[in-house]
């Protein structure tokens, strides 16, 4: 560009200069041809007054001359008295000298007397003017034999003129040279040339400034254009670059198709995938890689291409083994010299299928384990319990007296029966919910519930417990309670037997309470205090660990398992249970649930 | 004046018996259905005062034979407790009947229950 703008420079600098030397030239050669023209007519004119005034005085001379020798010319005796003659005439004149030939072209007369005699017939001036023209040569001489002495450093313009017998009319008689000092004339010709160039060069060198003002203004304009598409060029570039790298190096499989479904391109993967070579696929139409009944599936996606100009799908397809590739296809449009080329992304998702499947058959395992597991519960649950029914039944009925009276150990073996068929039952209830909580497979099964038959049927289970150990029992609802409340009626009661239970069991003697009362706008109170043994601090957070026991506690009291169950329930529930406890004085546990009165949900 | 009848439907002959013994002793006459085609089949034409009804029977499902006792229009006024060992069903079908009792039933919780249920008969 810069090489551009110094060429442009350059030969427009020729061309002004080449201009000015032509306008030099041409003024110089108009100023030289109006000199010639006038030094000649002016000569012309002398020639003329020469005739009028000069030619009887020279005619019999020049009559006689043809007859004479040059040095009989020479030494004519009438010379001088012509001499005196021209000098008289040309005095006050520029003529620095004349010459005069007869037709044969001898010299008659010159003002440089040893020329006299000289022959011009060979002279191409003189033989113009012998035939009626006039012939003129402008020189400069170094030195030149004016009419009195040398002269030097002059300009000369000399011209022959023919001389007519009866002034300007009859026959020609003779020629005449007139050598005129034009050094004053030629001096301010070229005065006058200088002048006029340097005008010329002043223009010029000014139209030169402006064009070339002109030409850097639109070198930056035509510049910044360059540049700019320069850059668009290399942006271009780039991003083929980049499409090229991601085209070959990409992880997924990249096709070109035309809309016929021919294949235009495919990468590097797609031969990996596919298990043929560039050239065989650029011959492929995308129907042979795949098996013949995705054909429909395919139309399909071309539709919704058309549509809305993306259409991703999952595909199958055949490779040059004959094996079924599944694959992942996202394919998009956009414009490629002029034509609308598909390009396709295939991924293969072999790995993500085999992964898929083998989560669904774990699943699959999971969950039929889990069945196996609850129906196994279930059963456990059924066959423990029936015969566990059947013991307590039967030793009631003894202990009743149904089958005759019984002696005091009889009756004290039976109570026994009773009470270790009772532990084993509540271990077995315990064991059951907590795998039944443990599995994860314990979902909540709210609806409403009288809340005053709950706690009626929980106070008749362990009322039966606290008497026997001669405790209080107290069970208040609290007024502002709503009577019906919505919930797991089942496991908020074996959060109540659970905690009840627990205080009579670790309460020598005294009173379990049990306490229910609204303690916000939508939370509810299940408060249960005894007076027993407490729980050191130490063993706090303990005791909600399941199979925890009192240290050094010989007789076991229980699976361990009855606190962290009702923990567990109240996490499901959204509630938190809190622990206050001094030793030996008693315990008060409060579980907090949220509030949910039945109206909430009827109707 | 007869004693009211009550039909306990019990498979467990054990259970059926001591459940028999309990409601016996608040002085009901009772009648065992050892299965649910022989409770349906009771059921038909006899209207007893109370019903003890065990969900897990060998042929059908207890869930059929408290339908039809909700529906037979001559068994609106008898009371009907569910004996049961499944708890979740058991509290799926509360609102159903008049009482649920959880296995194991205690003998004297069930003559005790029975015993205030026994309607009063004029002497």
């Amino acid at each position: 560009m810069i090489k551009l703008r110094r060429y442009f420079f350059i030969s427009s600098l020729i061309s002004f200069i080449v201009i000015a030397l032509l306008l030099g030239f041409f003024v110089r050669q108009t100023v030289r041809t109006n000199l010639v023209e006038t030094a000649e007519s002016k000569n012309v004119a002398l020639t003329q007054a020469f005739s009028n005034f000069l030619w009887p005085a020279f005619a019999p001379l020049v009559a006689e001359s043809a007859t004479l020798t040059p040095e009989a010319l020479q030494h004519d005796a009438r010379l001088p008295e012509l001499y005196r003659l021209v000098e008289e005439q040309l005095n006050d004149l520029s003529v620095v000298k004349i010459k005069v030939y007869n037709l044969e072209g001898i010299t008659v007369f010159s003002t440089e007397m040893a020329q006299i005699g000289d022959s011009q017939l060979d002279n191409v001036g003189f033989l113009a003017a012998r035939s009626g023209g006039v012939a003129s040569e402008l020189t400069h001489r170094e030195t030149f034999s004016a009419f009195e002495q040398e002269i030097s450093d002059l300009d000369v313009f000399s011209s022959y003129v023919p001389i007519y017998a009866n002034g300007s009319s009859g026959p020609i008689v003779g020629v005449f040279e007139v050598y005129d000092d034009v050094t004053p004339l030629v001096v301010r010709t070229n005065q006058l040339q200088w002048l006029a160039l340097g005008v010329v060069a002043v223009l010029l060198g000014l139209l030169f400034a402006f064009l070339t003002l002109i030409g850097q203004r639109t070198f930056n304009i035509v510049q910044g254009q360059y540049e700019a598409i320069r850059r668009n060029e290399q942006i271009l570039q780039e991003s083929e670059e980049k499409y090229s790298n991601l085209f070959q190096q990409s992880g997924d499989g990249i096709f070109l198709l035309d809309w016929h479904g021919r294949i235009r391109d495919a990468n590097l993967r797609i031969e990996q995938m596919l298990g043929y070579e560039r050239e065989e696929l650029l011959m492929m139409n995308i129907d042979q890689l795949h098996p013949e009944n995705a054909t429909q599936q395919i139309r399909q996606h071309t539709t919704h291409l058309r549509q809305k100009g993306l259409a991703q799908f999952e595909i199958d397809f055949l490779t040059r083994d004959g094996d079924l590739l599944p694959a992942e296809v996202s394919v998009t449009m956009f414009e490629l010299n002029g034509e609308q080329v598909l390009q396709g992304i295939v991924r293969d998702i072999r790995e993500r299928r085999r992964q898929e499947q083998a989560l669904r058959h774990a699943r699959d395992e999971a969950l039929e384990a889990s069945q196996m597991k609850s129906q196994l519960l279930a059963n456990v649950s059924h066959d423990l319990r029936t015969p566990l029914n059947a013991i307590l039944g039967y030793s009631e009925m003894l202990q009743a007296g149904v089958y005759g009276t019984l002696s005091g150990q009889q009756q004290e073996a039976t109570s026994q029966i009773i009470d270790s068929t009772g532990h084993l039952l509540n271990f077995v209830n315990n064991l059951l919910d907590q795998a039944h909580i443990e599995g994860g497979r314990l979902k909540l099964n709210p609806r409403p519930f009288p809340l005053l038959d709950l706690v009626q049927e929980v106070e008749e289970l362990v009322r039966v417990l606290a008497e026997a150990k001669g405790l209080a029992l107290h069970c208040t609802i609290a007024p502002e309670m709503p009577t019906q409340l919505y919930g797991d009626r089942y496991w908020l009661r074996q959060i109540l037997t659970n905690l009840l239970g627990n205080g009579i069991k670790f309460t020598g003697e005294g009173f379990v309470d049990l306490q229910i009362y609204p303690s916000g706008p939508a939370e509810w109170v299940i408060q249960v205090s005894d007076s027993g043994v407490g729980i050191a601090p130490a063993a706090r957070e303990m005791v909600f660990e399941p199979f925890w026991q009192v240290p050094g506690e010989k007789k076991k009291l229980g699976s361990g398992l009855g606190l962290s169950i009702v923990r567990q329930l109240v996490t499901l529930m959204n509630g938190r249970i809190d622990l206050h406890s001094e030793v030996d004085q008693g315990t008060t546990f409060v579980i907090t649930l949220p509030l949910h009165p039945v109206a909430e949900y009827v109707g | 004046m007869n004693e009211p009848v009550a039909l306990i439907v019990e498979d467990d002959a054990k259970l059926a018996d001591i459940f028999s013994a309990a409601v016996r002793a608040a002085r009901f006459t009772t009648v065992v259905a050892e299965n649910g085609r022989t409770a349906l089949t009771l059921l038909q034409n006899q209207t007893p005062a109370l019903i003890v009804l065990d969900l897990h029977l060998p042929d059908v499902p207890g869930t059929e034979v408290l339908n039809f006792i909700k529906q037979a229009a001559h068994l609106a006024q008898t009371v009907v407790m569910l004996a049961t060992a499944d708890a979740w069903l058991a509290e799926s079908l509360r609102p159903e009947v008049d009482f649920v009792l959880m296995k194991p039933i205690s003998f004297a919780q069930l003559r005790d229950l029975t015993g205030r249920l026994r309607p009063s008969t004029p002497a």
